[in-house]
């Protein structure tokens, strides 16, 4: 039992992963706070649905569908990318956008049932000593797995060295000559990806719906919160801890208060640890 | 100082009068189902006013006030079919119910900022609908009947006479928030959201300043959830999900955040689109074409999601061109009319 436990966590704990990733690698470096990333990946999964029931693969569909939501994601960045002088605006830019995005997607594809079958999806179950692991199981870890190296090796390329200049400091790194809108956009862009994949590995798990994101963006969010924001290994901590603490708590005590439980554990982490639990001092400096 | 040419008037009639004589017009004009969308409005308005005193003066963001609505709906049709409370009381048990759990929630929150604050609230939210979907006592997923609203043992039969009540109710939920933000807590909450080190260095308690904006945003929701539950006469979970919390949310910043007219104002203009777009297909003139496209292009049942692209699109607007909503957009107007008046003298 707690072992499966401890499978299903890993699981479902990878997504949340991936959607932390993403809200960090767009707050880390355009300040938004993006309430639109769970919308983002559900036009992902939906558009990667209706491509492969035209008949396109799943090679060929996925990185299109990733493409469509980047592409979104970039509009928004162009609507956000201006001078404000509270966070009020910002976020209720991206939440906006959540919505327009869950009402397009819900008026476009609406009530037909969408059946969203990866090749990844289809094999067999492994079994092993009562234990069932299921191919979803395995597709979620080795995408975050795959994910994480491919964003060490961004973060050390030039423009990954050049997009935590701007993390670090927007205005020295104007001063430099570096491209900080571009930059911005390409963290938009990243966060996008990083995101849609969530949102294909989430749309295999459960049937398609225009609410399908909300409850998986919310848990990603977050963990990213519980990571402090600000820290790619914290977000990657934090949805593997609210996915151990939400499977625990949902199968030991109870299954009806789990979303309160991860309300609780963002009000108690952050009220001892008000920097993330990986969070560095800096990001207290006021930004 | 330059004032318009009505100004004078206004003063004159504009006081309790001429609010008297529009919140009982509806009365005489109206039939009993577009009552039913103004005890909606006044609803909604109740609810906005009691946000805005926490978006738009004390500084802070809630993305889970439908959360304290459904507290207030709950606890008032609880308390009336379990315990035999009539109407008034049960609704002031709502109020004050609510009112502790934002306190509540208000006391650890207020360590959080921003984004922070906002995904705290927006767990609240979402938790709170998903206790009430699976707790068997309220009723479930398969909602619970609101028992008729009675004052002092005389049973209020229809939206006619609910309209009365209701709109009484909301106007004295706006004098009180007009009341409280000319008072020392008021602009207690006015200098937190400007500043709280210079808050603190007036000698305000800024954490329980902060805390007790959330206990009355809270109580207001709390208030207007009761009030929604004798509206609707059926309760669903489902009625208070993030969608209403970012409408309310919507309301209070397309009006103006930080003017109390302006959170009536947004409400009366959100809710009764909202109310306009829950089935497009029947609108009089746009209706017939926003199906034909829909067939066309988009899925036909998927029309009904068209209430969340439009309130999407509002709170973009907002945020692009800046908060001060309609009240802003008026008071731009109003300064246009005054100068071309006194450049006409």
């Amino acid at each position: 039992m707690f072992a499966q436990l401890l499978i299903s966590s890993l699981s479902i704990g990878s997504v949340y992963a991936l959607i932390a990733l993403a809200m960090v690698i767009v707050y880390k470096t355009t300040d938004v706070p993006n309430f639109a990333q769970g919308e983002l990946a559900l036009t992902a999964v939906f558009s990667c649905s209706s491509l492969l029931q035209a008949g396109l693969s799943f090679a060929l569909a996925a990185p299109l569908a990733l493409a469509a939501s980047a592409l979104l994601a970039l509009l928004l960045a162009r609507l956000s990318d201006r001078d404000h002088s509270g966070g009020l605006e910002l976020m209720l830019m991206t939440i906006g956008f959540q919505f327009v995005l869950q009402g397009l997607v819900g008026w476009c594809w609406g009530a037909r049932p969408q059946s969203f079958v990866p090749p990844f999806a289809v094999a067999q179950n492994l079994r092993w000593n009562g234990l069932v692991l299921a191919p979803t199981d395995l597709a979620n870890t080795l995408t975050l797995s795959l994910t994480a190296l491919g964003l060490v090796l961004f973060f050390r390329s030039r423009w990954g060295v050049a997009m935590r200049a701007v993390q670090e400091n927007p205005e020295a790194a104007r001063f430099n000559g570096l491209p900080v809108s571009r930059l911005r956009a390409l963290a938009w862009v990243l966060g996008a990806g990083v995101g849609g994949l969530a949102g294909l590995l989430v749309g295999a798990l459960a049937p398609l719906d225009p609410a399908l994101m909300l409850d998986p963006a919310l848990k990603g969010f977050a963990a990213a919160v519980l990571g402090g924001m600000r820290s790619l290994p914290g977000a990657a901590l934090g949805g593997y801890l609210i996915a151990l603490a939400d499977n625990l708590f949902g199968a030991y005590v109870s299954g009806e208060l789990r979303t309160l439980l991860t309300f609780a554990c963002i009000v108690l982490a952050l009220s001892f640890k008000p920097q993330g639990l990986l969070g560095e001092r800096a990001a207290q400096r006021g930004h | 100082m330059l004032r318009p040419p009505w100004d004078r008037l206004w003063r004159h009639v504009g006081g309790w009068p001429l609010k008297l004589v529009v919140l009982t017009a509806p009365l005489a004009l109206f039939s009993d189902y577009h009552l039913f969308w103004l005890n909606m409005l006044a609803v909604h308005a109740i609810s906005a006013l009691g946000l805005n005193l926490l978006v738009g003066f004390s500084g802070q963001v809630s993305l889970g006030h439908a959360g304290f609505m459904a507290i207030g709906a709950y606890t008032c049709t609880l308390a009336m079919r379990a315990w035999g409370l009539t109407a008034l009381p049960a609704l002031v048990l709502a109020t004050v119910l609510a009112g502790v759990c934002g306190l509540l929630l208000g006391l650890p929150s207020v360590r959080l900022r921003g984004p922070y604050l906002a995904v705290a609230t927006l767990a609240f939210g979402m938790g709170v609908v998903q206790l009430l979907g699976h707790w068997p006592l309220l009723g479930g997923h398969m909602g619970l009947s609101v028992p008729g609203f009675s004052l002092l043992g005389w049973q209020v039969q229809g939206d006619r006479w609910l309209y009365g009540a209701v709109a009484a109710i909301a106007w004295l939920a706006y004098e009180a928030a007009r009341n409280l933000t000319a008072s020392r807590l008021g602009r207690a909450f006015c200098a937190v959201r400007a500043s709280e080190a210079a808050a603190a260095a007036c000698g305000i308690d800024v954490v329980w300043t902060r805390a007790q904006a959330f206990a009355v945003a809270a109580a207001y929701a709390g208030l207007a959830g009761g009030l929604l539950a004798f509206v609707l006469g059926y309760l669903h979970p489902e009625v208070f999900d993030y969608y209403l919390s970012v409408l309310l949310l919507t309301m209070v910043v397309a009006g103006g955040a930080g003017h109390h007219g302006g959170a009536v104002l947004g409400a009366i203009a959100v809710t009764s689109l909202h109310l306009f777009l829950r089935e497009p297909a029947g609108l009089p003139v746009i209706g017939p074409a926003l199906r034909a496209f829909s067939e066309a292009w988009m899925s036909a049942e998927g029309l009904a999601y068209l209430r969340y692209l439009v309130v999407g699109a509002i709170l973009m607007l907002v945020a692009y061109v800046g908060p001060r909503g309609l009240v802003g957009m008026l008071r731009a107007l109003r300064l246009k009319v005054v100068q071309r008046c006194s450049l006409n003298c």
